[in-house]
């Protein structure tokens, strides 16, 4: 068995291309295109799409609760303002204006996703 | 040429051409096009290292040809010998004088081809949305690389001499 010491340039080699990797991942991530629209899912179903450019405030009751998730939509980005769910992580989630940014609310199975406008065209009557 | 040579040429091409149809047995139906194991890749380090750059260099364009006509077409053909090129001038320079082992030879012929695999691929679709492939092929080139180079360093080792010439000491030679 040789000595990993050996190896040193090789494993520096993999090391320097694996974060080259995450670093341009990091980059392409932050260059993602803004959305246009979004897009809200429950239990897979489609509920709505949305334009991103319009102010809007819409409510998605839950079953079991009155109030559900407050969806708001304003100045070109969407956040959760409200949840009725016990860890509100949707909300935590903030603000999400790019192309493929989700906000997902588990405990409702609620899914609200920041979709292109070419994307959108399939789902717009 | 020596008659052994060109015997043990012939023979590693068909190994190559053998392992370019497993894997177009296998292919990889992943989130991005392009992630291959590489397998044909296995007999050029081989070849590399134990009969020298030329004649890694006639066994990867014969291999790359035969592959194309018999499992592909003329696109594959062009990704394909792009890919080949590319990585073998690279992996012939730092077999020589880099001090990479074969693994690390083999990670950078790996990348090397799916940076040119990518590079052609936006000049013939003339989409630049492709680059967005670029991390992952990097991570899938670094790994198949580490994979294929490490089961090339058994085989160098491993694979008698008098198989391929004793005479000959072109590449790197030391294994």
């Amino acid at each position: 068995m040789k000595k990993i010491g050996e190896y040193r340039k090789d494993l520096i080699l993999i090391l320097v291309l694996l974060a080259g990797a995450g670093l341009i991942a990091g980059a392409f991530a932050l260059a993602k295109k803004p959305g246009a629209f979004v897009r809200v899912e429950q239990n897979g179903q489609l509920l709505a799409v949305y334009p991103l450019a319009e102010d809007r405030r819409e409510v998605f009751p839950a079953e079991e609760a009155a109030e559900g998730n407050v969806l708001v939509i304003s100045g070109g980005a969407v956040h959760m303002e409200s949840a009725s769910c016990p860890d509100r992580l949707c909300v935590k989630q903030g603000e999400k204006s790019r192309a493929g940014d989700t906000i997902i609310c588990l405990p409702h199975k609620l899914a609200v996703t920041v979709i292109s406008r070419e994307e959108a065209e399939g789902l717009l009557p | 040429m020596k008659p052994k040579q060109i015997v043990a040429e012939a023979l590693l091409c068909c190994l190559a051409l053998v392992l370019s149809y497993v894997e177009s047995l296998f292919p990889l139906h992943l989130a991005v096009p392009g992630i291959k194991m590489g397998l044909p890749n296995l007999v050029i380090v081989f070849a590399l290292y134990r009969l020298g750059a030329g004649s890694a260099l006639r066994i990867s364009l014969v291999r790359v040809g035969l592959s194309a006509l018999l499992f592909g077409n003329v696109f594959s053909l062009l990704y394909s010998a792009a890919g080949a090129v590319l990585s073998l001038s690279l992996m012939a320079i730092l077999a020589r004088r880099s001090g990479l082992h074969t693994a690390g030879v083999s990670v950078s012929g790996a990348v090397c081809h799916n940076l040119a695999q990518i590079g052609v691929a936006m000049m013939v679709l003339g989409t630049r949305e492709i680059i967005f492939y670029l991390p992952v092929l990097l991570v899938s080139g670094t790994v198949s690389g580490v994979v294929i180079g490490v089961l090339a360093a058994l085989m160098i080792s491993r694979i008698p001499h008098e198989v391929t010439d004793p005479g000959k000491t072109d590449g790197s030679g030391k294994n």
